[in-house]
């Protein structure tokens, strides 16, 4: 494998594998055969810490949508909800992983990918793309995750700043 | 059935609410809870399909609002949930402290005078045991008896079958509500309302977006469940509070703010309805407001509209 990119979050680097493309949303994409296959980027391993459940809410043959909510990961640091990084449709979810989480922090660029898409289509990043884009919002990050930490603020019950209706 | 009547002025009311149809080791702790409690003259059991998914007028809940005296309800949902499924549907009464409840949940919700109504959780032991002695813990405790109207037949429980389909609403925790309103001025479909005293209730339970939890995301105290979410915090872990849940990186693996995240689910749940009454060939319904916000939400997903 060539020499993967480094981002520092803080102390801690987090490796990212220059052989494939990454979406926004800290998800890799790397083609396999007529499909692709997606798999969570180092970063957002750890951000998760030891991921001990997974569930998926979509099923395959389901003609997805960017940004559309596929399941749930819960790891020993923080709980998400799953999106989807790109139009298709869910080829197939990894049974390896669902039978095992634990894959997802053991070997997260190979065998633990997360599910496949056939004819997926979508804006990606390079590598490097994605080591600019992980530099610039690693700030608004922080913040995010510090906000929630210490309280909701900045967490999923912010209170809106205008009332949308 | 007269001898019956005069036995139940001394039982007490056990509930199984049984899951959804599908899950069959879920099934086998049912069954071999229930053959623990057969022969039982000092309870009086009844089953009932899944609690969640019972009608407010329907014979289930019916049952339930006319049991009098203390209750035991065995789900599959957290207590909490269970609880406030019962007291949105007009069960009363405070909720009874059990192995299912966390030692952190010291604020049981309810007044100390009221009948107790003790929520075991199904999901919490895998054997019948520990749910035996637990009923026999209460039945030692309960000091009012049960006031049943379907009375059980020589020792065995009581089926009440009511025709169900999945359902999916909020549940509102009102030992948490601030009165804030702001689940009203969210929710696009008209689910919530409020009552005489302006607080809100779930006034359209079934006019809810099946799947979407954004007013649950949108309430600042927590205090809206939603019992088949995958999410703890959701679902009605009360261990799990506001203050303390695990970090929720949604935002950052959909790449929007929290707020967009809500206002996707909201937009998507009405996108769906939309299609949905398009091919019912029904009248066209009110188009999603467009704001800042969709306009935001519409960057990340530049498909939709």
């Amino acid at each position: 494998m060539p020499k993967p990119l480094i981002f520092m979050m803080g102390r801690s680097p987090a490796f990212i594998a220059t052989d494939r493309q990454y979406a926004r949303n800290h998800m890799w994409v790397q083609p396999d055969g007529a499909v692709c296959r997606v798999g969570f980027s180092a970063y957002a391993v750890k951000l998760l810490g030891d991921v001990h459940h997974l569930a998926w809410s979509a099923a395959p043959g389901r003609a997805v949508r960017s940004g559309d909510p596929m399941g749930f990961i819960e790891g020993s640091k923080a709980t998400s909800d799953l999106y989807c990084p790109m139009d298709g449709e869910v080829a197939e979810f990894n049974p390896r992983v669902l039978a095992d989480p634990s894959l997802i922090n053991s070997n997260l660029y190979d065998d633990a990918w997360l599910f496949s898409l056939a004819d997926a289509r979508g804006p990606l990043l390079s590598s490097e793309q994605y080591l600019d884009h992980l530099e610039a919002s690693w700030p608004l990050a922080q913040r995010l995750l510090k906000g929630q930490s210490s309280g909701r603020d900045a967490g999923a019950g912010g209170k809106p700043a205008s009332d949308p209706a | 059935m007269g001898a019956g009547k005069n036995m139940a002025n001394s039982k007490l009311a056990v509930v199984l609410s049984k899951d959804r149809p599908g899950q069959s080791e879920h099934e086998i702790l049912e069954r071999k809870i229930l053959g623990g409690l057969e022969g039982r003259h000092d309870l009086e059991v009844t089953v009932l399909p899944h609690l969640y998914d019972l009608a407010n007028d329907g014979p289930g809940m019916e049952f339930l609002r006319s049991v009098g005296g203390d209750l035991v309800v065995l789900t599959w949902l957290y207590p909490r949930s269970a609880y406030w499924v019962l007291d949105a549907n007009g069960v009363k009464g405070r909720l009874g402290p059990t192995i299912s409840l966390a030692e952190e949940e010291i604020d049981v919700p309810g007044n100390p005078g009221e009948r107790a109504i003790w929520c075991l959780d199904l999901r919490n032991q895998k054997r019948p045991d520990p749910f035996l002695k637990e009923i026999n813990r209460i039945a030692s405790l309960a000091v009012e008896p049960a006031t049943v109207a379907a009375g059980q037949i020589n020792g065995r429980p009581n089926w009440i079958d009511e025709p169900t389909a999945p359902r999916w609403y909020p549940v509102i925790d009102f030992s948490r509500c601030g009165n804030c309103l702001e689940c009203l001025n969210f929710c696009l479909f008209g689910v919530f309302g409020t009552d005489a005293d302006e607080r809100p209730i779930v006034e359209q339970p079934d006019a809810c977006r099946s799947g979407c939890p954004a007013c649950s995301r949108i309430c600042p105290e927590g205090a809206i469940m939603f019992p088949q979410h995958g999410d703890p915090a959701i679902a009605g872990d009360p261990r799990i509070s506001p203050k303390d849940l695990k970090l929720d990186l949604s935002q950052l693996f959909r790449d929007s703010d929290p707020l967009q995240i809500a206002e996707a689910e909201r937009r998507r749940a009405l996108e769906e309805r939309e299609r949905q009454s398009r091919q019912t060939a029904e009248k066209p319904s009110e188009l999603p407001r467009k704001g800042s916000l969709d306009d935001l939400v519409d960057r990340i997903d530049d498909m939709d509209l």
